[in-house]
């Protein structure tokens, strides 16, 4: 450890500089999805109203991206252009955040609110072959007290509450918020693996959930800055039974800590960052069928040291230095194993006076004494606005290399556990288009492709299971989004607004074990081809009736695309009602999910609730 | 919104649009494909193939009874007129009537994960489990469970020799100590009587004509110990064994012929036969298949059925050779086709 400190102090040193968060001209050019936060955007992305539910639940509203969902409250993951959950990277305040055993996050775990800001690359980004899912807090100034409180009941005896404060004075702010979830999922469906295709009631599926976030962060003096933030989450759950299986006796506990000291620094045109983060995931999984009560735990200990340097002749340079420890004690593995992994990334924006940008970086990583390959990125941005500023157009075309390293599952379960893996490799690329009028309404037209080679795939060698570099898989495809209103700027007495994103995800494996092998060309399994959400609300002062409709295509469960899940339309329709009383805002609203009552799978044989009811109280005091 | 829904209404359209097929069902002898399906997934189901016509027909159990077989289809036993069907993952045995594949009724073992079944007479049974150390016992009449037999590992194949039953005993990788074995069980009073065990693991039993059981055990590095073949009577004394030339080759899918007199056995991508009375396996031929997932003798007429897993998450390939290796046909059935079952009347 002592050896760690040592060489991190000297990175300090060499390289001293910059604010990691700082990149917001790169976001430009990358296409950064703003999911939703706490400043207002648009009703569909407000944050407010859906704060307390679990991410998971809500990702699938805000935008078009697919959430592979297990069943109410269970293991939830999203997948970016037909990538896998754990080609996707979660950070929270630019800390990755994937289990170091697994590969992937857990998005159910996450509760909407704790974080102020939530938004998705969609692209290949910084190295990484899928998405980047982004948790930001964002701590205010000198801004005094002001508290949230949000409060939900619903159907299947679930209650969601979640409360904030938040205290800025001087050069001291801070932030402690508190989440309850709990809900019994007594849900009643119709379970199409049984004779006569019978109602039936949810069992084995309670589940409770609890976190707390405490951020603190001051100014030392006009020059650093220094932020603290402490996030623990537990959640106790019943793993429900198949639709096939009468009954279950598994249960999941989840129990994660995480800490992060961040320092900041800023003089004149160089910015200074320094991040340091201790994540600890604790699971224990139960089968009394199978006699199993296993307790498994992950650690990471995640640095990130990053300089900004902004030239006076439009040059921002960026570079990043990391160093991670991966820890994990599982009993599969025999004993704990563990892996350092030092990372370098280096970005380059030249900024053109004709809105003309250039952006120019690359990274390397090296895992244990392996290095990845080296993933540059290029992108080239244009964008323009008439001089009255009521139009805008914005044009990116963006190429990337990407990969991902095996997980420690993936290297050392036993039996299986293959050392001999090669990391996944990408080249992601993107064209997109996109026009604002700044009255009315805004479009956008993203192309995608991207090309993974050595995917890796968990497959049965003999009689024992083993991950090894099997396929190589294209994804192509297209986002389509818009949103639109009566008057953005000078909401009248009735306002109108609509919200519509389309997704079309083209994703197929490109090799054949032999001529039997009817996967070449097939799409992957769980990738839906379209996915749609489509929105409107019709508000009077402030009143409002909303109704969100989405649909997912079909999902092939089958690489040969003889066995698929049933695509579905989902309809929630929601009422309600914001108050404003001197500093205090007051809001109420009812909502039916699932309107039309559509029975459906999302995974193969996890039921899926029918039609049920919310209510909503809230809260705020500023 | 008027624009938007005629084109989610044309998507609905174009996702669920998929021909419906008349089924060809099964009304005379031929070979049963059991197809595991994925694990979680659900699509587990039977493949019937007409040996004479070349022809198969999928999708069995859904197509005649309506709902889903469920999950993770283990092993299908027919005895005269009716098949049970075990469903490992949905801890239930199905019975239905043969040809028609019309269920009988649903026999559920709450907690379960049921492997093997073998009724011993006409009413009873004994299921093998993978969960727990014991063999349940079941009334498939009534479809009750009568009693459990507690044995030392969890077992899979079952043989009956005379008033005994034989279960197969699994190694467990989770538990180094544990050994492949053969466990004997009194019929007359549901008894665990004893067990010979072997370092390592068991590929599979059978009995054969001169009323002994066989049994296919793979190599064990901790002990050193090659791969075999072992030979016990009915008292579990040893009567013959034949260890491997060398380490590597891991026997599995122990099958014998119909007259119970020729041995044969999967290793590697091998077919290996050998003589009961002069153990010397040789490779009778060579599997072309990528992933060789299983295999069975056909009783009758000695053809061999492999099935080839291909990525384990599409339709099994099934490659039919005639006694001396040569394929006679090749066709697709169910995903991770995992056993056979075969019919002669």
């Amino acid at each position: 450890m002592k050896t760690v400190t040592t060489f991190l102090f000297l990175i300090c040193l060499l390289t001293a500089q910059a604010e990691r968060k700082d990149t917001v001209m790169l976001d430009e050019v990358v296409k950064i999805e703003k999911l939703s936060s706490n400043n207002f955007q648009s009703p569909f992305t407000e944050m407010k109203y859906q704060n307390g539910k679990r991410l998971s639940d809500v990702l699938g509203e805000f935008s078009s991206v697919y959430v592979k969902n297990y069943g109410v409250g269970q293991l939830s993951s999203i997948a970016v252009r037909g990538t896998s959950a754990s080609q996707t990277e979660v950070q929270w305040n630019g800390i990755k955040l994937n289990s170091p055993s697994l590969g992937q996050c857990d998005l159910s775990l996450f509760t909407l609110g704790m974080q102020q800001d939530l938004q998705l690359v969609r692209t290949g980004y910084r190295g990484t072959i899928g998405g980047t899912l982004q948790m930001n807090n964002v701590l205010k100034i000198d801004s005094g007290i002001s508290a949230n409180l949000s409060l939900r009941a619903g159907s299947f005896k679930t209650f969601e509450g979640i409360g904030s404060v938040q205290y800025a004075r001087k050069n001291i702010s801070g932030t402690s918020s508190f989440s309850y979830l709990s809900a019994e999922n007594n849900f009643q469906f119709q379970n199409i693996f049984k004779e006569g295709h019978p109602y039936q009631t949810q069992t084995n599926a309670v589940v409770r959930q609890l976190s707390f976030l405490q951020q603190l962060g001051g100014k030392i003096n006009s020059h650093n800055e220094l932020n603290f933030n402490l996030w623990l989450t537990e959640a106790d759950r019943q793993i429900p039974p198949i639709m096939s299986k009468d009954a279950a006796s598994e249960s999941q506990y989840d129990y994660s800590l995480r800490s992060m000291l961040n320092w900041k620094a800023k003089y004149k045109l160089l910015k200074l960052s320094f991040t340091s983060a201790y994540i600890q995931d604790k699971l224990r999984y139960k089968n009394t069928e199978a006699l199993i009560d296993e307790t498994s735990l992950m650690q990471a200990f995640r640095n990130a040291f990053t300089t900004t340097y902004s030239f006076p002749f439009n040059l921002v340079l960026n570079a990043e230095l990391n160093y991670d420890l991966e820890r994990a004690n599982v009993r599969a593995y025999g004993e704990a194993k563990s892996r350092n992994i030092f990372g370098m990334k280096f970005y380059t924006d030249y900024y053109l006076t004709n809105g003309l940008k250039f952006h120019f970086g690359f990274r390397e990583d090296i895992v244990g004494k392996k290095p990845s390959v080296f993933a540059p990125e290029l992108a080239i941005n244009f964008s323009k606005r008439t001089k009255d500023a009521k139009h805008s157009f914005s044009s990116a075309v963006i190429a990337s290399r990407n990969f991902r390293f095996p997980t420690l599952n993936d290297l050392y379960w036993v039996p299986g556990g293959n050392s001999d893996l090669k990391n996944e490799r990408a080249w992601n690329g993107e064209l997109n288009f996109k026009y604002a009028n700044q009255k009315y309404f805004d479009i956008s037209l993203n192309g995608f492709c991207l090309y993974v080679d050595d995917w890796i795939q968990w497959i049965p060698q003999g009689n024992i299971w083993m991950p090894v570099n099997y396929k190589r898989v294209l994804s192509r495809g297209f986002e389509a989004s818009l949103h639109a209103t009566n008057d953005k700027h000078n909401p009248k007495r009735f306002a109108i607004h609509f919200n519509a994103s389309y997704t079309f995800t083209k994703t197929t494996n490109l090799d054949a074990a032999n001529e039997f092998d009817q996967s070449a060309g097939m799409q992957l399994i769980y990738v839906p081809l379209h996915r749609v959400v489509a929105g409107v609300q019709l508000q009077y002062r402030k009143f409002y009736l909303r109704s969100v409709n989405s649909f997912v295509s079909r999902v092939f469960t089958s690489t040969d695309n003889v066995q698929f899940l049933k695509g579905y339309f989902l309809t929630d329709l929601e009422a309600g009602k914001d108050f404003t009383i001197d500093k205090y805002e007051i809001g109420m609203s009812f909502r039916v999910n699932n309107l039309a009552n559509a029975s459906y799978q999302n995974v193969a044989q996890h039921a899926m609730p029918g039609r049920n009811f919310e209510g909503t109280l809230r809260f705020k005091f500023d | 919104m008027n624009r938007i829904t005629p084109l989610l209404i044309l998507l609905a359209c174009i996702s669920s649009c998929h021909k419906d097929k008349t089924p060809d069902l099964p009304k005379s002898k031929g070979v049963y494909i059991i197809n595991e399906g994925n694990f979680g997934f659900g699509n587990a189901d039977v493949s019937f193939y007409n040996p004479e016509t070349k022809t198969t027909t999928n999708d069995l159990f859904k197509t005649v009874n309506g709902y889903s077989l469920g999950d993770v289809e283990q092993s299908m036993y027919i005895k005269d007129s009716v098949a049970f069907i075990l469903v490992n993952n949905s801890a239930k045995i199905e019975m239905v009537k043969i040809p028609s594949f019309q269920k009988i009724r649903t026999i559920t073992i709450s907690g379960s994960s049921p492997r093997y079944i073998l009724p011993v007479d006409d009413s009873i049974a004994y299921v093998t489990e993978l969960y727990s150390n014991k063999i349940h016992v079941i009334n498939y009449q009534t479809g009750n469970l009568k009693a459990d037999i507690s044995v030392p590992q969890y077992t899979e194949h079952l043989v009956r020799v005379d008033e005994y039953v034989f279960a197969e005993g699994k190694k467990i990788y989770s538990n180094p100590s544990s050994e492949g074995a053969v466990y004997r069980i009194r019929i007359a009073d549901n008894t665990f009587v004893d067990k010979k065990e072997f370092a390592g693991d068991a590929g599979g039993i059978v009995q054969d004509k001169n009323k002994n059981i066989w049994i296919a055990l793979d190599e064990d590095s901790a002990t050193n110990t090659k791969a075999s073949l072992v030979c016990l009577d009915k008292n579990l004394n040893m009567v013959a064994q034949y260890s491997m030339s060398s380490f590597g080759l891991h026997p599995n899918h122990l099958c014998i012929e119909g007259n119970g007199e020729i041995l044969f056995f999967l290793a590697n991508k091998n077919i290996y036969n050998t003589s009961i009375s002069n153990l010397q396996p040789t490779i009778l031929f060579t599997s072309t298949a990528s992933n060789v997932y299983s295999m069975d003798v056909d009783p009758a007429n000695g053809d061999f059925y492999l099935s080839d897993a291909l990525d384990y998450v599409q339709s099994s390939h099934i490659y039919r050779h005639d006694k001396t290796g040569t394929l006679i046909h090749s066709f697709t059935a169910g995903v991770i086709s995992g056993n056979f079952a075969f019919t002669h009347e």
